[in-house]
């Protein structure tokens, strides 16, 4: 591999900002195109509809999750691994069709999993997040669940660098423009509720958000060398270690006549999240030859020296990657809405979710409309969704659920897609998880 | 026991949504966040340290800048004018940093933030920061720009004063290769200069401008081309700027026509060329020179006379880098008034590697012009 695609790679999947936890969140929903929220149950009712657990009765133990989505905005993966070395190809081919103005990632993954692979890999781990489990009895659920999030931008430039190695013939173009990143990893802790009322269920939840880690870090124009035509690329990353935070989801549901439902609910509709301000700077610098040896994403990491922060005594390049380090670092409130109808063993379900505030732990998939469906037939789960989100971002989903007496194993998956003028998206998401169910459920 | 009804609870359910809803998250401030118009102290010692004033400024300055501890203040300059002969202060740059005239043992690394909107076309190619010293000059450091952050950074040796200045003194580099040089030859013209020089006798023209006396350059002193090469390689926005030129040259002999057989002298060009590559601006420092003889001091030599060109047998090449002037000098030579005016062809050869290995050679000309 292409050791500077280390740097790519690193900053984007290692180190994860903040998108949707919604589209990554319970194989089942990841199965029906991100909705699901209307019929969800047991611990899945945490994220999606509160209200849920008052009509249910039974219990729930999640056993394991682990989820992971990633979306290339403005490439395509196979485009990515050609630029990265992970694939064999036109990689010029590759850089000439990005557009002019980058690329973007976003990835969010679970974070005990990350943490773990973070670990064996030798790079700096999200902290130490616990690994993302659920207990629903009746009314009440709890969950742990743990996810990093990263975003990450790459300039054409840099991409061409990484790509196609370093040439003296190009020193005029090189530009790592709007290059840099953001990563977020937190365990919620969440408590929630529903009771129903005849017709209605009404449900809420509380949540205790630890956080791990929050990175902002960017990359710096290069300092160039005419004399030996050679480039040096400093990058500076400020990180807040710890935080915590609350939020407050709401959810009510509607039965209605044959079989239909009707359900809307808002996730952190009151939140706060709170950073450490003892805050750590992170430097580090690459020069050309970093771009035409093979530097691995262990070199990549250990390359970054971190020291304290002292507020009286910042450089401008830290403030410079930093100064928006707090900046919209909440919890996107979101407001869903659903319509679904069940009867034996199908269910269909439409949703339409919207996000305000966005905040920067947003991301474009957030809001979408969701259409889903879920057969069951004897052993056997079978659930497949669609979804478009903004600008012409779309999903194709499918899930398979494999029932054993009380305990149920379930893998689902997804690819995004889209064109629009500033490139294309694409991107996959999966999800497996392992859960036990009684009474009903 | 009551049945609730549905009609009942809704609308209570929905408000307190509404009314959560309309609790929007606020930003937390970061530590390190400054009032405008907020000034900075801090006590650097031989250690080093960081001085800041956020989101404009950052004086770091290393281990072993400073032999003890030194009181460091700097505030911006708001409404005091940035006093410079070294050109026009981009507003909204200026910072007082104090003790003045504080000198380091080592350099530190200044950065300033600049808006921008406070930067005309081509300003950021020619921009340098700008030290005030005590005795009221103001010296210039041409370092790096970042654009894409509008951070101008570079290392300075003396406390005081500074601000992001674009230079006065900057020479655009033409771009394509001069006409052949305008003027005669040897003999000299016999009016209005005078009789030609009796064999033995020298005829010295030099000059001698540095930054200090930095409006001599714009009287056309020194003017510089580069070719397609070197534009395609390191840019069309170029230009030299803390220009100066050192040139003494003294014919010591002549033939029975008048014609200069033996030179004796130096001459170079100093300064820095900048230039813009994508989204940055960078120096390369230029110290190109050529002495008569084969010592560093001058020594006479050699010199065929061939039209308008002067092939001097010895010489030493005093460039530092990867520029070096060639030993052919193309001249011409003009009568102004009671004087002469020789111009002198300086040509430049500069190595470009390719990726395989290869090299490419492009051409830096510049014409300086010296009077006796």
């Amino acid at each position: 591999m292409n050791k500077a695609a280390a740097l790519a790679v690193a900053a984007t999947i290692a180190v994860t900002i903040p998108a949707s936890a919604q589209m990554a969140a319970g194989t089942r929903s990841v199965a029906m195109g991100g909705g699901g929220m209307v019929f969800a149950t047991g611990v899945d009712a945490v994220e999606w509809n509160p209200a849920n657990l008052g009509w249910a009765g039974g219990w729930n133990l999640s056993v394991f999750e682990l989820g992971a989505v990633g979306l290339g905005d403005g490439a395509t993966i196979d485009d990515l691994g050609l630029i990265f070395g992970y694939e064999d190809g036109d990689v010029a081919g590759a850089v000439n069709g990005l557009p002019a103005s980058g690329i973007r990632f976003a990835t969010v993954t679970e974070g005990f999993a990350t943490s773990y692979g973070a670990k064996e890999a030798s790079i700096p781990e999200p902290g130490s997040p616990l690994p993302t489990i659920g207990l629903a009895v009746g009314p009440v659920a709890f969950r742990i669940r743990s996810r990093v999030f990263a975003n990450a931008t790459l300039s054409k430039e840099l991409a061409d660098l990484i790509g196609n190695g370093f040439d003296q013939q190009n020193l005029q173009n090189y530009a790592v423009g709007n290059t840099g990143w953001r990563t977020t990893s937190l365990t919620e802790y969440t408590l929630s509720y529903g009771t129903s009322i005849g017709a209605l269920s009404i449900g809420v939840g509380g949540r205790y958000v630890q956080g791990h880690g929050l990175v902002d870090g960017r990359f710096f124009e290069p300092e160039i060398d005419l004399n030996n035509e050679t480039l040096l690329i400093r990058s500076v990353a400020v990180e807040a270690q710890s935080g915590t935070g609350y939020g407050l989801d709401m959810g009510l549901s509607i039965e209605l006549p044959a079989g239909f439902r009707l359900a809307a609910s808002g996730t952190n509709v009151a939140q706060k999240m709170e950073w450490d301000d003892n805050l750590v700077a992170w430097t580090a610098e690459y020069t050309d030859s970093d771009f035409d040896a093979d530097l691995d994403i262990e070199d990549f990491f250990n390359r970054f020296d971190d020291q304290p922060l002292d507020p009286n005594g910042v450089s401008l390049a830290v403030f410079e990657a930093g100064g928006e380090l707090f900046e919209q670092s909440y919890f996107p409130q979101v407001y869903r809405g659903g319509f679904g109808w069940q009867a034996g063993g199908t269910t269909l379900e439409a949703s339409g979710i919207v996000v305000s505030p966005r905040g920067r732990f947003s991301s474009p998939w957030d809001e979408r409309l969701s259409f889903g469906v879920e057969q069951k037939i004897p052993v056997l789960t079978v659930r497949a969704g669609y979804a478009i989100a903004q600008e012409s971002l779309k999903t194709y989903t499918a899930g398979l659920g494999l029932r054993l007496g009380p305990v149920h194993v379930e893998a689902s998956g997804g690819k995004f897609s889209g064109t629009r003028t500033a490139g294309p998206w694409d991107g996959y998401y999966g999800s497996v998880g392992l859960q036990v169910k009684g009474g009903g459920l | 026991m009551r049945k609730y009804c549905l009609s009942e609870r809704l609308p209570f359910a929905l408000t307190l949504s509404l009314l959560l809803a309309g609790c929007q998250p606020t930003d937390q401030d970061l530590p390190f966040a400054l009032a405008p118009g907020e000034s900075v102290n801090a006590q650097i010692g031989p250690s080093g340290g960081t001085v800041t004033l956020p989101p404009s400024f950052s004086l770091d300055v290393p281990q072993g800048a400073l032999t003890s501890a030194v009181g460091v203040a700097v505030s911006q300059l708001l409404s005091e004018a940035f006093p410079s002969s070294a050109g026009l202060a981009v507003p909204g740059t200026a910072y007082d940093l104090q003790p003045v005239g504080t000198a380091l043992g080592a350099p530190a690394r200044v950065e300033i933030k600049v808006a921008p909107g406070a930067l005309g076309e081509g300003d950021a190619v020619v921009m340098s920061v700008g030290v005030l010293q005590s005795d009221g000059s103001v010296r210039t450091y041409n370092g790096t720009f970042d654009a894409t952050n509008g951070v101008l950074t570079e290392e300075i040796d003396v406390l005081g004063p500074v601000a992001a200045v674009i230079t006065a003194d900057a020479i655009a580099v033409t771009a394509g290769l001069p006409d052949a040089l305008p003027g005669g030859s040897f003999p000299l013209p016999p009016s209005p200069v005078g009789p030609a020089p009796a064999p033995g006798d020298g005829v010295l023209f030099e000059a001698n401008c540095s930054p200090d006396a930095r409006q001599c350059f714009s009287s056309g002193l020194i003017r510089i081309w580069a070719d397609e090469v070197v534009r395609r390689r390191i840019g069309n926005e170029l230009f030299l700027v803390s220009p100066s030129v050192e040139a003494s040259l003294d014919f010591v002999s002549y033939d029975a026509n008048g014609i200069p057989t033996e030179l004796v002298g130096s001459i170079s060009v100093d300064g820095d060329l900048r230039a813009r590559f994508n989204s940055s601006v960078n120096s390369y420092t230029l110290d190109e020179g050529v002495t008569t003889g084969v010592g560093t001091e001058p020594a006479p030599t050699g010199l065929q006379v061939s039209g308008n060109i002067m092939v001097i047998s010895e010489t030493t090449n005093s460039s530092t880098g990867s520029i070096d002037f060639n030993e052919e000098l193309e001249f011409g030579i003009t009568g102004i008034g009671t004087s002469e005016m020789l111009v002198v062809r300086l040509e430049a050869e500069v190595e470009f590697g390719n990726a395989d290995g290869s090299e490419e050679i492009g051409l830096i000309i510049a014409h300086v012009r010296l009077r006796r």
